[in-house]
């Protein structure tokens, strides 16, 4: 198996209406990532894109629509989508086309357009619904995440104050972050004051929905040295997917993020996160999840929370989580919000996190969720 | 890199309509007869690779139906959209890193229950400067067709032998569902969609699943019959969504694809290809740009060179004017085609060729020997 390294990276702001199209997006987090590893679109060998649902952008095989924008004419060009699980998984797929030994510098671009949707990008999360079982219920994404952040709850008993310090913290880590939408000084109580949508989900455990995009440029190890002397290695990948049946499982820990960790771990040799990773950037949609999906990361239901509780989670905490600030403070372009987090561990391990960034890091990870409570990407980088 | 093989395909027949079934069990059935061919239980397969598109199936994210019906739930699974050839490539490139040793790959149509396909398709198209136009993708088809033609000096009934050909090859494909026994004079005398093509000329669109199963050569959690990967390329040309930026009449997508194929290859010498071909003209445009054979694809085609028994046969299957078109899944179906007949028939290298869909100028090429 070849070594693959993540040699640059570029994003747009992440706004709620940014007024570029898809391709625009696309194009200038490309020119971004390549012009930080010096590279043109030349020297790319092959585009691998990631976006979520083609309705977002109104698009029918919409990977098409950005084809010219990230240079993908003349040269071999996919787009893979798995869900809120993209952004990561983008840089999975990325991985295997450099790792399989069939291509040297691949540019890995994830975007999302998700004010483009009207009346909101709500009304087309129905769609992700099975037609016949669930979407007559006319189904809300907020209401099946309020029942696994209460059933999340009530397994660790924990309290709607604590969790309300990860928007406190992730808001606030965003505020270092230059393309943030949503970084601000909050404080618990505004989370708790703020509208409740469904319950115990208030406004400021949400995400926003916003407009980016995201870049990266994989290389193989020999190449990857002739660009820069500071690679960050992604050492460990790993997927799954559970059933798309989500009322027939335990919500309150996702499992299928444990395994596809696992994946990642023994690819990388890791064998105790807790003590042998050292940045961590879960995906963070709603507050809980944060909390939720370190505790797959972590293989230890339950402990997150705790962890949250001790102050750890915080960027000079033994175990930073959500440096960038996250999709609850840098914001939430879907399978782009994704790549963000990737992005964030290339910034972190190669020390060029500027203001956010976190003491000697040398080993992060990434991971990415979605589809109907079902999947999990991770990937696992290292200097 | 590790050396991939095929080592189980499964494919339902084809059919206008699988009548009480969805996409998903269209699937299970697949799989199973893939799992069977390979023989190995579901249990065994380490990832799986979808191909799928939120417009054709109805559902948005649709990549979340995929494991339960095929074995995949809490493994390794991810989505490749477009053609499903392009999947079975990202199938194999996941095989030839080493992480895992057994990956299937799924590709399914279920057309039957779309109402509007042909407005779903040009919503592919730039919604400022051509949608609003509404045209018709035999329109699109009929520009390409007449483009190649003239660039071919070419008669267009040469697109009514294609349809003959293929139909008639179909007759011997049990999976098929529009084989036929036709003379040219009859497509001939069919209605014009758009000139040069008329109705016979156009892949009547089918109902169908298949799952293939890629394996590291060696494995042994394998049994049965290996077809080998000898390489794959795929590509685009020009820009899918504006027509004005299009290079009527040329497959600019092989071009590329087929450098990615050479580079790792050296050299094809296939002997029989099967190109999944939309509208007849598709085939000889894809073929002329293969660059496969010197001679012109429309010459070989009438001195019956592309025949069964010719020199380069050509979609022996049937292809999808005989089999019927799969949405998004014709790139599978005619590789599962190329690996029944390597194994049944004799031939030793096939080449399989599959644009992304009708309008895109994307598109993959796998190439697939019985020896190392």
């Amino acid at each position: 198996m070849r070594r693959v390294a993540i040699v640059g990276a570029g994003m747009t702001y992440f706004r709620s209406m940014l007024p570029q199209t898809p391709a625009e997006m696309c194009f200038e987090a490309c020119r971004k990532c390549l012009d930080d590893c010096g590279l043109s679109v030349k020297d790319v060998d092959a585009v691998v894109v990631g976006s979520a649902p083609d309705a977002f952008d109104g698009y029918h095989n919409k990977g098409q629509a950005v084809v010219e924008a990230v240079g993908g004419l003349g040269r071999p060009f996919s787009r893979i989508f798995v869900g809120g699980g993209t952004g990561v998984g983008v840089a999975v797929a990325g991985w295997w086309h450099v790792a399989s030994g069939v291509f040297n510098h691949v540019l890995v671009v994830a975007w999302e357009k998700m004010s483009s949707p009207y009346p909101h990008a709500q009304t087309l999360f129905q769609t992700i619904f099975d037609p016949v079982l669930e979407q007559p219920l006319r189904p809300n994404l907020i209401w099946i995440f309020a029942l696994e952040m209460r059933r999340y709850m009530e397994a660790h008993a924990i309290t709607k104050e604590l969790i309300a310090e990860v928007a406190v913290k992730n808001k606030a880590n965003a505020l270092d972050h230059p393309y943030a939408q949503l970084g601000a000084k909050i404080t618990v109580d505004d989370v708790l004051k703020s509208p409740i949508l469904v319950w115990p989900v208030n406004r400021l455990d949400i995400s926003p929905t916003s407009d980016g995009a995201v870049a990266l440029l994989l290389a193989s190890e020999k190449e990857a040295r002739k660009i820069t002397d500071t690679p960050v290695w992604i050492d460990g990948v790993g997927a799954c997917l559970d059933s798309q049946y989500w009322t027939n499982r335990d919500l309150s820990y996702p499992y299928y993020l444990y395994l596809a960790a696992q994946q990642a771990y023994k690819m990388a040799g890791i064998t105790n996160p807790l003590k042998e990773i050292d940045v961590y950037e879960p995906y963070d949609p709603f507050t809980y999840k944060e909390l939720h999906h370190l505790d797959g990361l972590l293989g230890k239901p339950g402990l997150a929370p705790k962890l949250l509780a001790e102050g750890q989670l915080a960027r000079d905490g033994s175990y930073p989580t959500c440096p960038s600030g996250g999709l609850l403070g840098v914001g939430n372009p879907i399978a782009a919000a994704g790549l963000m987090k990737v992005a964030e561990l290339y910034w972190q391990l190669s020390g060029r996190a500027g203001r956010r960034q976190v003491p000697n890091p040398y080993v992060g990870v990434a991971q990415a969720w979605g589809d109907l409570m079902q999947v999990a990407q991770v990937v696992v980088c290292r200097v | 890199m590790f050396k991939v093989v095929v080592v189980g395909v499964g494919e339902i027949p084809c059919s206008p309509r699988h009548a009480g079934m969805d996409f998903r069990e269209l699937l299970y059935q697949a799989a199973k007869e893939a799992y069977r061919d390979a023989g190995i239980k579901s249990d065994d397969v380490d990832a799986v690779i979808a191909s799928g598109l939120d417009f054709l199936d109805g559902v948005s994210i649709t990549d979340s139906y995929t494991p339960d019906q095929v074995g995949g739930r809490l493994k390794f699974n991810t989505l490749v959209s477009g053609d499903a050839l392009n999947a079975f490539i990202h199938g194999c490139m996941l095989v030839a890193t080493g992480m895992h040793e057994i990956v299937a790959i799924t590709a399914h149509s279920k057309q039957s229950d779309i109402i509007n396909y042909h407005e779903i398709l040009i919503n592919q198209l730039n919604p400022h400067t051509i949608r609003p136009l509404f045209p018709h993708p035999h329109v699109i088809a009929g520009l390409d067709a007449a483009a190649y033609l003239d660039r071919m000096g070419a008669d267009p009934q040469v697109l009514s032998h294609v349809a003959v050909k293929n139909m008639e090859n179909a007759l011997e494909n049990p999976v098929a569902a529009y084989p036929a026994k036709v003379g040219v004079d009859e497509i001939e005398r069919a209605e014009i969609v758009a000139a040069p093509v008329k109705s016979g000329h156009v892949a009547r669109l089918c109902d169908y699943a298949a799952v293939v199963v890629v394996a590291r050569d060696g494995s042994r959690r394998i049994s049965g019959n290996p077809i080998y990967v000898g390489g794959f390329g795929y590509g685009v040309g020009s820009s899918s969504m504006e027509l004005s930026l299009r290079n009527w009449g040329e497959a600019g997508w092989v071009k590329p694809a087929r450098r990615m194929l050479m580079d790792m290859v050296g050299g094809i010498d296939a002997d029989l290809v099967e190109i999944s071909e939309p509208y007849a003209h598709t085939e000889l445009m894809t073929l002329s740009q293969l660059e496969v054979t010197d001679e012109k694809p429309h010459k070989m085609l009438l001195d019956g060179e592309l025949g069964r028994s010719g020199i380069l046969p050509v979609n022996v299957s049937g292809g999808c004017l005989g089999m019927g078109y799969p949405p998004n899944a014709a790139g599978l179906q005619r590789l599962v085609q190329a690996v029944k007949l390597l194994r049944k028939e004799g031939w030793e290298t096939a080449l399989v060729a599959s644009p992304e869909n009708e309008l895109a100028d994307a598109g993959s090429l796998v190439y697939l020997t019985v020896e190392v």
